[in-house]
């Protein structure tokens, strides 16, 4: 490991690494979660309420307190999500007040567009709701009075807000979380350029190719390149994991180790597109260029910097096919349920994207010389 | 033989960069590699190298073909590329460390040797400043540190001396004299012909891709000189010496130009002794005699037709 050993010491001898790597990431996160930037209010959500009793509408004001709820009829739901209108609906069934005083499961609807990050607290706040009216429709024995003053109650001790997650946090927070993550994407896709900029510049100035000269080979120069910037970068997500976690003490999820899981296949995933940029750029002007111009519309579009849902449907399909997209969509599912088997799929998606950017980095067999 | 090339071939698309390339270098000998821009000096150096793959053809260096055991024989070779290939971000004993670890030193023996090399480039001192702060000549001389490190048999030096003033250059040219003497063998290219001339036991001329001429120096410029010219500044004009020199045996042109008597005679002819008696005759005397000697630039321009330094158009990477 000749070659990572000197990374590491070029890297962290320069300040400006230290700051990308270090410092960056922690201070983006405390400055937009602290100014509220990352958009989590900015969703508007459906109620189509066909039972219409005091528990749907202590449910409808649940719901007001956290998003935007727009009461509507079933029919304009199909429309409403094809126009963005809304990003979420949640269709409470008649009957469904009967379900909850006698104990059972009742019937709510969900549609949208796709699973995202940003429902998820909403998600998780009306299940929570339903799973307290549940048990106090349980105690009340079906009597409608003893139940209601039994929600009532829960109402004034701020009980309303119940979240499904075992350590008692809030929607908002789990929203926080998957935000932060969004942030650290973002700067490991900068350092993901950064590498490849590293790459090119031991081209430019030939040190790559001595070193190519002595019995060390390519792929072993490549192996030692890309296990050092995977290093570095998991050195910067467990940077933001212990800044965010315990000086800024925020809630990253119900199972942390699961959620740094996903930030490590996507360092593999940035990895791989700063092999992919270095191969085929020919300057390291080039990938600078080419830094501005890809990483911040992958954060924008991955819906790293805001909720997917606030940009237009054509914007969220062709986010689709950036690897942002899944990251965050693998990191809200993580920070949920706490389980890396949950995000199986996002997460073989992003190995996909590591696979096709690697093979762009090595398709083209030339001479080293060239 | 230490290094052999036997009908080596490169292309690039249509374009032959080296040409069925034959060439054999002993062991010991500095052997120097002449070739105008595009001559495919490069591409053969790359291929040496395991820089550039060929098409044809076999390299054995030490007796063994380098693609069969590139890693063992990669390990024997230095080179010193024409650019100066070195970090910035290290410090020269950290530079030359990181090359030293490469070719498989460690411990001790890596400390001794980068302290070698550092103090035969003639660093010792500046070992810890970082090649930015270093002049020209500082950092070819760390560039042929990186290269000398692991004390290679072959060494491969190519243009070492570009650019550098002439004490980082009599320094380097001294390294390379001393680096012969205790056994290396070197292959040197270099677009200065008086540093070829000097340096190098046998000198092959490349043009077009191929070796158009090879040997010592001496035996390259005897190939295309058979006259000498002898220029003499005369004291007094005299008009009717040069028909008594045209009667010369070996005398083949005589002409004077105000006192300036030119004299082309056959070459090792030995006719200096019998033309200043012909002069002392005709009540004249010798203010200067200059024989002109055959230069390896004559050689190269008579071979190539072109001059090294400002010819062609750039070579294939």
């Amino acid at each position: 490991m000749i070659v990572s050993g000197t990374i590491f010491r070029r890297l962290f001898r320069n300040k400006l690494s230290l700051l990308l790597v270090l410092v960056i990431p922690p201070v983006m996160i405390s400055l937009l979660l602290g100014l509220g930037m990352t958009g989590s209010d900015a969703m508007n959500v459906g109620l189509v309420d066909q039972d219409q009793t005091p528990l749907t509408r202590q449910l409808e004001e649940m719901l007001r307190d956290q998003v935007l709820v727009i009461s509507m009829k079933e029919e304009a739901v199909r429309g409403a999500l094809a126009r963005s209108q809304v990003s979420m609906v949640l269709v409470v069934e008649k009957g469904f007040t009967g379900d909850v005083l006698a104990g059972r499961q009742p019937e709510v609807y969900r549609y949208s567009i796709e699973e995202s990050n940003l429902s998820m607290p909403v998600r998780m706040a009306a299940e929570g709701f339903i799973a307290t009216a549940r048990s106090q429709g349980l105690a009340a024995q079906g009597d409608e009075n003893v139940f209601y003053q039994r929600m009532d109650a829960l109402r004034q001790t701020q009980m309303q807000v119940v979240v499904a997650q075992a350590d008692g946090t809030s929607p908002q927070q789990a929203w926080d979380a998957v935000s932060a993550m969004g942030i650290l994407g973002m700067n490991m896709l900068f350092l993901s350029f950064y590498a490849a900029m590293y790459l090119l510049k031991d081209r430019e100035n030939r040190t790559f190719h001595r070193a190519m000269i002595t019995p060390l080979t390519q792929r072993s120069y490549l192996f030692q390149m890309i296990t050092c910037f995977i290093v570095i970068m998991l050195i910067q997500v467990a940077g933001v994991f212990v800044v965010s976690r315990w000086l800024m003490e925020m809630y990253l999820g119900v199972n942390m180790t699961a959620l740094f899981g996903v930030m490590m296949v996507f360092a593999v995933v940035c990895i791989s597109l700063g092999v992919a940029v270095a191969a085929n750029v020919k300057s390291t002007r080039h990938a600078g260029t080419l830094s501005s111009l890809l990483v911040t519309p992958m954060a924008m579009l991955g819906g790293l910097l805001w909720p997917r849902e606030i940009m237009p449907e054509v914007l969220q399909h062709v986010g689709l096919f950036l690897p942002t997209t899944w990251m965050m969509q693998a990191a809200g599912k993580v920070v949920e349920t706490g389980r890396l088997v949950d995000a199986t799929w996002e997460l073989i998606i992003l190995m996909l994207f590591a696979l096709v950017f690697f093979l762009l980095g090595g398709w083209r067999r030339v001479d080293i010389s060239s | 033989m230490l290094l052999e090339l036997e009908s080596l071939v490169k292309r690039y698309q249509d374009h032959l960069a080296v040409d069925h390339l034959n060439l054999k270098i002993k062991e010991g000998e500095i052997m120097g590699l002449l070739g105008p821009n595009g001559a495919g000096k490069t591409t053969t150096l790359n291929m040496i190298t395991g820089l550039a793959k060929k098409d044809a053809g076999i390299i054995r260096i030490f007796g063994e073909e380098l693609h069969l055991n590139s890693r063992e024989v990669k390990g024997k070779i230095g080179v010193v590329p024409q650019e100066i290939a070195v970090f910035d971000d290290l410090t020269a004993e950290e530079n030359v460390t990181f090359f030293g670890k490469l070719y498989g030193l460690r411990g001790s023996l890596l400390r001794e040797r980068v302290k070698e090399a550092l103090a035969f480039s003639g660093l010792t001192g500046h070992e810890k400043q970082f090649p930015k702060k270093y002049s020209g000549g500082m950092k070819r001389r760390l560039n042929i540190a990186c290269a000398i490190v692991h004390q290679p048999r072959l060494l491969i030096m190519d243009e070492p001396t570009v650019g550098i003033d002439p004490q980082s250059r009599s320094h380097i040219l001294e390294s390379v004299r001393t680096l012969q003497q205790k056994g290396t063998t070197i292959l040197y290219t270099s677009h200065y012909m008086e540093e070829v001339d000097d340096l190098c036991s046998r000198i092959a001329i490349m043009d077009q891709g191929r070796i158009i001429a090879q040997g010592t120096s001496e035996e390259l410029k005897s190939m295309i000189s058979s006259e000498e010219r002898i220029d003499i500044i005369l004291s007094e004009i005299n008009y009717s010496l040069v028909d008594e020199m045209k009667r010369l045996p070996g005398v083949l042109e005589c002409h004077l130009e105000g006192k300036k008597l030119t004299v082309l005679v056959q070459k090792d002819s030995g006719l200096i002794g019998k033309i200043s008696q012909i002069i002392g005759r005709f009540d004249s005397e010798i203010r200067s005699l200059q024989v002109e000697k055959i230069t390896l630039e004559n050689v190269f321009l008579t071979l190539t037709g072109k001059s090294l330094r400002d010819s062609g158009t750039g070579e294939q990477p």
